[in-house]
């Protein structure tokens, strides 16, 4: 039985596109609890489970970052061996900032779960939001990949330590959650 | 009790010096040996294979046919040259790549009754060495068997294999018997004081013991298997197709995920023996990731593995899969084996004691027991009887009493059927309940269509 999201219920968060806008905690030493943190949690174990069912608003977005996440992991999967921890930030800030389809739009791969947005400033909104949801996610697996980053960029140490990506992360990158990719 | 007559005077059909042959053939491997004994003799593969090569030196050739004066094998004998378990396993991996193996028993029933023939005949002779006239033997047979396989058994027991007599006991009473006896000798040991205790059992203390469900996790399938006073409810038996074979088939496809340098040829082996050395239950699968995030050192850990083909040495390390492997049984939607749809262990057997009497409910829920090697993973117990106290806690109308649920483990487990009927042939009532040559050439193969567990003489 798969995990779900915390924030499926009445949370009294503002829904864009049937999509709690859940305030991302400052980037900074301690994240807090939000969706971004929770994906990156439930990621493993949930992308072993073949159906999900949803429960919730929180339940959606949970699964489009858990698809993202994915994604992003094949995004490094390319490079043969693993990039170190410099280029994969880059890699990832770039795959981020991409051109990603909305709710509504072709490519999207939730389609039909989330509502497509009805006028010009909640197609803002929920673009805003995801890229802001997605560049979180890169910087935060950047510190699940390849450890925290190093206080004092120590040449040796820090190059040693952060060259390739922790395979046990890498070994998600295979597999396609509810057989959706973005 | 029953008398034979084998040469001058009564023998009775059990003594110390003429042993039952105790023989449990599952879907994965099958166990055999002498009543009376505590451990089977030999656990091996339940598998016949090629015999070994022509191109082999003589002796070991001959040791194949060895009743044909050493001679090897040809083509007008390839019938008798065969070899079981690890040999045929041996002697499949160094053959060509084609060799056939042949696995006579599927998801516990036997589906090629030629081969399980050949299988007993291998192991009577070959591996136990005993003369079947002069013994009785015990065969298992899995839940739900059709009385044509009971029938089949005694046909090629009594007529191949002229064996003094037979006795097919059904797998969960057995394992029950096995976990009632271990339980009462720990109870008698407690208590030596009193020394009423007698040491053969009434039907009625051992009937009140036969009540409860036994989870028989084996390689092929799992079986869940309520019994109440020595019957076997069997409307409401319910198999999974999660078993062993499932847990090794993940961990398979985790390395495979990961890219380890197994070599292909050893993969199944080295997951076998990654699952049988280093998987455990964890109670939450969610914290578990977390505590490997936290301290990897304590958790992960590096192989050193010896690939006999090249010589040479490969790594392989282990991560996830140490817990991720056994959670299978609950929470089969991770396995790629299970139909999607399969309920968790602990739901399976909630729905199989729901479907009891009620008034058998309680008694089934505080007496479950494990039998089978996949039952020995470090903690499995204990989460099965979590997730069964969260499943029946949910139900539950405020006031009532809770339901005790009790998961047995004790040290027979892994064998816990042979062990049982280890046990049930020492019993001095097995005289009476066993079928004997002379009730076979009387009556026909229909007479072991019935087999007592116990019978007050």
């Amino acid at each position: 039985m798969a995990y779900h999201s915390h924030f499926n219920g009445d949370t009294g968060f503002k829904l864009c596109c049937g999509v709690p806008l859940v305030p991302l905690s400052p980037a900074g030493a301690e994240s807090g609890f939000d969706p971004v943190e929770e994906a990156i949690e439930l990621f493993r174990p949930n992308s072993l489970f073949k159906n999900f069912e949803f429960r919730g608003p929180g339940d959606k977005l949970l699964v489009y970052l858990i698809i993202f996440i994915n994604s992003c992991l094949r995004r490094l999967a390319e490079r043969k061996p693993g990039p170190p921890r410099e280029e994969a930030r880059q890699l990832l800030y770039a795959h981020a900032h991409d051109r990603f389809a909305l709710p509504g739009q072709a490519g999207f791969p939730l389609s039909g779960l989330f509502t497509t947005p009805t006028s010009r400033e909640e197609e803002e909104t929920i673009r805003t939001y995801l890229r802001q949801c997605r560049e979180e996610v890169g910087r935060r697996l950047l510190d699940r990949l390849y450890g925290p980053a190093a206080a004092v960029p120590a040449a040796a140490a820090a190059a040693v330590g952060a060259a390739a990506p922790n395979k046990h992360w890498m070994a998600f990158a295979n597999r396609r959650f509810l057989d959706r990719t973005m | 009790m029953a008398q034979l007559q084998l040469g001058p005077g009564p023998v009775p059909i059990w003594s110390a010096t003429r042993p039952a042959v105790v023989m449990d053939c599952g879907t994965g491997f099958s166990k055999i040996g002498f009543a009376g004994n505590a451990e089977p003799s030999f656990v091996i593969p339940t598998v016949l294979g090629p015999g070994t090569p022509s191109t082999v030196a003589g002796p070991a050739s001959a040791s194949a046919t060895a009743g044909l004066g050493g001679r090897p094998g040809g083509p007008l004998l390839s019938d008798l040259d065969f070899t079981i378990g690890e040999d045929a396993l041996a002697a499949a991996t160094a053959g060509s790549a084609g060799a056939d193996l042949t696995w006579p028993v599927r998801r516990g029933v036997v589906g090629d009754w030629d081969a399980m023939e050949r299988f007993w005949q291998r192991s009577l002779f070959h591996y136990l060495r005993v003369d079947p006239e002069e013994h009785c033997v015990v065969v298992t047979e899995p839940p739900l068997n059709p009385p044509e396989a009971r029938e089949a058994m005694a046909e090629i027991m009594f007529e191949t294999f002229n064996v003094a007599g037979l006795y097919v006991g059904v797998q969960a009473v057995l394992a029950l018997y096995a976990g009632w006896a271990s339980a009462d000798r720990a109870a008698k040991a407690a208590s030596a004081a009193s020394a009423s205790a007698a040491s053969a059992p009434s039907a009625a203390a051992v009937s009140a013991h036969l009540t409860g469900t036994v989870v028989d996790v084996g390689e092929g399938v799992t079986h869940i298997i309520p019994v109440v006073d020595g019957y076997v409810l069997g409307g409401a038996i319910k198999s999974l197709p999660v078993a062993g074979r499932a847990v090794t088939g993940f961990v398979q496809q985790m390395l495979r995920d990961r890219g380890e340098p197994v070599p292909p040829e050893m993969s199944l082996e080295v997951c076998r023996r990654i699952k049988e050395g280093h998987c455990y239950v964890a109670p939450d699968m969610l914290r578990e990731f977390g505590r490997y995030d936290r301290d990897p050192a304590k958790y992960l850990r590096s192989l050193s593995l010896a690939n006999p083909r090249t010589g040479q040495d490969f790594q392989v390390e282990l991560g996830y899969e140490r817990f991720l492997a056994p959670e299978v049984f609950f929470s089969p939607g991770i396995s790629g084996v299970a139909p999607p749809g399969t309920p968790s262990l602990a739901r399976a057997v909630d729905d199989v004691i729901q479907a009891c009497p009620i008034d058998t409910r309680r008694a089934l829920y505080g007496n479950v027991v494990l039998s089978g090697g996949s039952t020995m993973f470090k903690n499995f117990g204990r989460r099965l009887a979590a997730d069964m106290t969260a499943a029946t806690g949910r139900r539950l109308q405020p006031g009532a009493t809770a339901i005790e649920i009790a998961v047995r483990s004790h040290a027979m487990q892994r064998f816990a059927v042979w062990f049982g009927g280890s046990l049930m042939a020492c019993d001095p009532a097995f005289g009476s309940v066993c079928h004997t040559r002379e009730q076979y050439q009387e009556y026909g193969p229909s007479i072991c269509r019935t087999n007592y567990v116990f019978r007050d003489a």
